[in-house]
């Protein structure tokens, strides 16, 4: 298994969660009066609560790719 | 060269070792959350009070028990980190149900369930991935 197809192995999990995007809906709704003041406020912290789960997916899937990458390298026959 | 090579086979060990294995119970109740927002929001619960406060505290109580099954076990911090930021929204979104006279907007509880539904979705991702 190559380095680039362990590599690609990693999900973009900030692309899946889009909080800029959400972010923009969440304040269109606030400009349209379809929710308040507090409840867009609750919903931006929902944003950042996201982030936190973002940031911890993408700890976790540096982990799991040095695992394997370690895996392949002790794999690798020793040169004589 | 041989003493690299051990390096690379303790290290590997030890991340193993640390590596939390996949959890079909955990990953059951994961499908669970995702399972009740996917209904809220096809069913548009939103629309009836009742109904969204209802699902709201059915969301709010799987994410108590994620929470709650994800502690104490060992190197699983991520899924406990994870698990609490999720019970977070679940427990302000039952929350404005309870506590205030008028309940919350409906475009509110559409944007809420969205944003449970990613965390949730996010969640079981990293799950998934976990070795077998």
């Amino acid at each position: 298994m190559s380095y680039e197809t362990l590599y690609g192995m990693l999900p973009g999990y900030a692309g899946i969660a889009d909080l800029t995007a959400r972010a923009q809906e969440i304040n269109l709704a606030l400009a349209q009066e379809q929710i308040t003041p507090d409840e867009q406020a609750s919903l931006l912290e929902d944003l950042v609560r996201t982030q936190v789960i973002v940031d911890e997916a993408q700890y976790h899937e540096q982990k799991l790719f040095a695992n394997q990458l370690i895996k392949v390298l002790a794999s690798l026959p020793m040169p004589s | 060269m041989a003493l690299l090579k051990k390096l690379l086979v303790v290290s590997s060990i030890a991340l193993t070792a640390c590596a939390v294995k996949f959890d079909p119970v955990e990953h059951s109740r994961m499908v669970d959350v995702r399972h009740r927002v996917h209904q809220a929001q096809t069913e548009q619960h939103c629309a009836d009070p009742k109904m969204a406060r209802y699902q709201a505290e059915n969301l709010d109580n799987d994410a108590t028990w994620l929470l709650f099954y994800t502690q104490y076990i060992p190197n699983n911090d991520s899924a406990e980190k994870m698990a609490t930021e999720l019970k977070k929204t679940t427990e302000d979104f039952v929350k404005r149900y309870r506590d205030t006279e008028k309940p919350p907007s409906k475009v509110f509880c559409e944007l809420r369930l969205k944003n449970i539904a990613t965390q949730i979705e996010i969640i079981q991702r990293t799950n998934a991935r976990r070795p077998r």
